[in-house]
């Protein structure tokens, strides 16, 4: 029966790994997946599911680890809501959580076609949000419409962060010829991933002969660019030739059980009695899992949970018409300056990044947003010392709509004045009017009588204020 | 018209959960190649048309030949690549476009069949 298949090299995308997986346990047939990468395909659900390239959990660990380099604790997840995406940003939430970050909201497209519409209508929503940092995990073929809209909405302005998963260095790998267009006025301080494969011998040579490869096997579209899915795709065959070598000799056969039972269904018209079980399937599986190679993408062996072991990532920054390698992820490490953790250049962090609104300052990552809470602000109301803070006269009892004024209120306004960023406040009165308050009441219920959640935000503007206070009163003194 | 294909769709899928469910246990007709078989056929499915895809047929295609210009590695037996376009779909029915049959269950026994290597579409 030399007709039957062993193995099946694919499927390309995540959302048919899991449909075709459910064949592939039928069939004791192993899936070799050089682009699969979904995290959750390497369940025990699918045990002949086999990727052979690096699992968005650790991509997803990468992006979390960003976010907690640069201190920012919300993101927002912008995705596909398919298996590939859900799934990715699932993996994302959890490591955030490891983080004591989360991601504050999640804005799915439905998979199929994107309008622009609809691209519009999730990033007008998130412009209104207090989060500034966006993580964008999407396929090549959207990803660009996505950051277009946002920049037509002013959301590559400065202030503003775009983590993009890895398939914008795809796409900017693939397509060389996008360095020169306007799109990349529409990517500018964009920080992406890029699956690591350590420079050798045999990636060099591989990526040499690649224009001549690819106009010899693909004469109507080639000569095309490479990406690192190529490599990977190119080790997939490698796997499965090393773990069939591997198979055969240890006396491993060929053997394929016609499955009569499938002609109950629908006779011969659909020929499925001609469908085989592959008998010594488990065995050749257990034969790739055992690889032990080193091949265009560095070694390829697989971990206890079914991933390639030393999962590493690139993380690059796109500036002005190219792109610049800021740093790397691996999973032992973190990040990274130097391609080896142990080179001597090599150092703990990212090198600067250059910002959306071409900036080298770190974005805060949060704005006060319209739709969020206000800042409350203690207000006694004393009957001593009025000159300092008391309540207009005849604004009592309109909730919302007192006044409040008074040497420390014109401080505290001229203060916000200086903040480089609006904040939204209320006053909010404390006391009977007609008794000196106790301070220490005033403090207690900030801290714990009311229910109030003093957010790591407010905490920080807070210090911000008081910096920016202390700064102005010394000027004033001065 | 969008409710029908989204029937057609779930039809299709329930179809293939009885599949599955019928095809438990193999009873008879056990084949076998002894020995290192000439042959080896494997599956490949991408989407030819797409940024991975693309690159990924011609470095699977070029890693079979150095396979099999290789007198190391599977020693006499050769590499035998199928590869089948799933289209630009990344959902379940993109197998279903890339065959040249209108018949409701082609996508089924095309599936199977691809894993036979007795049909597949260029």
């Amino acid at each position: 029966m030399e007709n039957d298949t062993v193995a099946i090299i694919g499927p390309q995308f995540s959302v048919m790994a899991h449909v075709i997986s459910h064949i592939a346990n039928e069939m004791q047939v192993p899936l070799l997946s050089f682009a699969a990468t979904d995290p959750t395909l390497t369940s025990l659900q699918f045990p002949y599911f086999v990727r052979t390239t690096q699992s968005d959990l650790y991509q997803m660990t990468a992006v979390a680890e960003i976010v907690d380099h640069f201190q920012w604790r919300d993101v927002i997840a912008i995705y596909i809501d398919d298996d590939h995406g859900r799934n990715g940003v699932s993996a994302l939430g959890d490591k955030l959580a490891e983080k004591r970050g989360k991601i504050s909201h999640k804005a799915p497209f439905k998979p199929g076609n994107i309008t622009r519409e609809e691209i519009n209508n999730a990033l007008v929503k998130i412009a209104l949000m207090e989060s500034t940092v966006i993580v964008l995990h999407i396929y090549p073929s959207f990803g660009l419409d996505v950051l277009n809209v946002a920049r037509s909405l002013g959301m590559m302005e400065s202030g503003y962060v775009w983590i993009a998963t890895d398939w914008l260095s795809t796409l900017l790998d693939s397509n060389p010829s996008l360095f020169t267009t306007q799109s990349m006025n529409d990517i500018q301080g964009v920080i992406t991933l890029r699956m690591y494969t350590p420079e050798s011998e045999l990636k060099r040579k591989f990526s040499s002969s690649w224009n001549k490869l690819s106009k010899e096997k693909d004469p109507v579209e080639g000569p095309f660019a490479l990406n690192t899915f190529g490599f990977y795709a190119y080790d997939t065959v490698w796997v499965l030739a090393s773990a069939l070598d591997a198979f055969f000799r240890s006396g491993g056969t060929l053997s394929f059980s016609n499955d009569s039972s499938l002609n109950m269904l629908r006779g011969d018209s659909l020929h499925l009695d001609t469908m085989g079980v592959f008998l010594h399937g488990g065995k050749l599986l257990q034969q790739i899992l055992e690889v032990n190679r080193t091949g265009l993408t560095g070694q390829m062996m697989f971990g206890e949970d079914g991933n390639l072991v030393h999962s590493s990532y690139e993380v690059i920054n796109v500036i002005g018409s190219g792109i610049r390698r800021i740093g790397y992820w691996s999973e032992t490490s973190g990040l990274h300056t130097g391609e080896a953790t142990n080179h001597s250049i090599s150092s703990e962090g990212l090198y600067s990044v250059i910002w959306p609104g071409q900036t080298t300052q770190t974005p805060r990552g949060w704005i006060f947003s319209n739709t969020g809470r206000n800042l409350r602000i203690g207000v006694p109301l004393r009957i001593s010392y009025r000159e300092f803070v008391s309540r207009t006269e005849g604004t009592e009892g309109n909730e919302g709509n007192e006044m409040f004024g008074g040497y420390c209120i014109d401080v505290f306004t001229a203060a916000l004045h200086l903040v480089p960023y609006p904040v939204p406040y209320t006053f909010v009165p404390f006391g009977d009017g007609k008794t000196n308050p106790s301070n220490s009441k005033l403090l207690n219920s900030i801290t714990i009588g009311v229910n109030i959640t003093i957010h790591f935000h407010w905490l920080y503007s807070f210090y911000e204020l008081i910096l920016t206070f202390v700064l102005k009163f010394l000027l004033i003194c001065l | 018209m969008f409710l029908q294909g989204r029937q057609d769709t779930m039809r299709k899928i329930w179809f293939l959960v009885l599949v599955m469910f019928y095809h438990g246990f193999p009873s008879m007709g056990i084949s076998s190649v002894y020995g290192r078989p000439r042959i080896v056929n494997v599956g490949a499915l991408m989407s030819f048309n797409s940024t991975v895809g693309r690159v990924a047929k011609v470095a699977i295609e070029a890693a079979v030949d150095d396979v099999n210009s290789d007198p190391t590695i599977l020693n006499g037996t050769k590499l035998k690549i199928l590869t089948l376009d799933t289209k630009l779909s990344a959902g379940f029915l993109g197998i279903v476009d890339c065959t040249s049959f209108s018949n409701t269950f082609v996508f089924y026994f095309d599936t199977f069949a691809f894993f036979k290597q007795k049909y597949a579409c260029s």
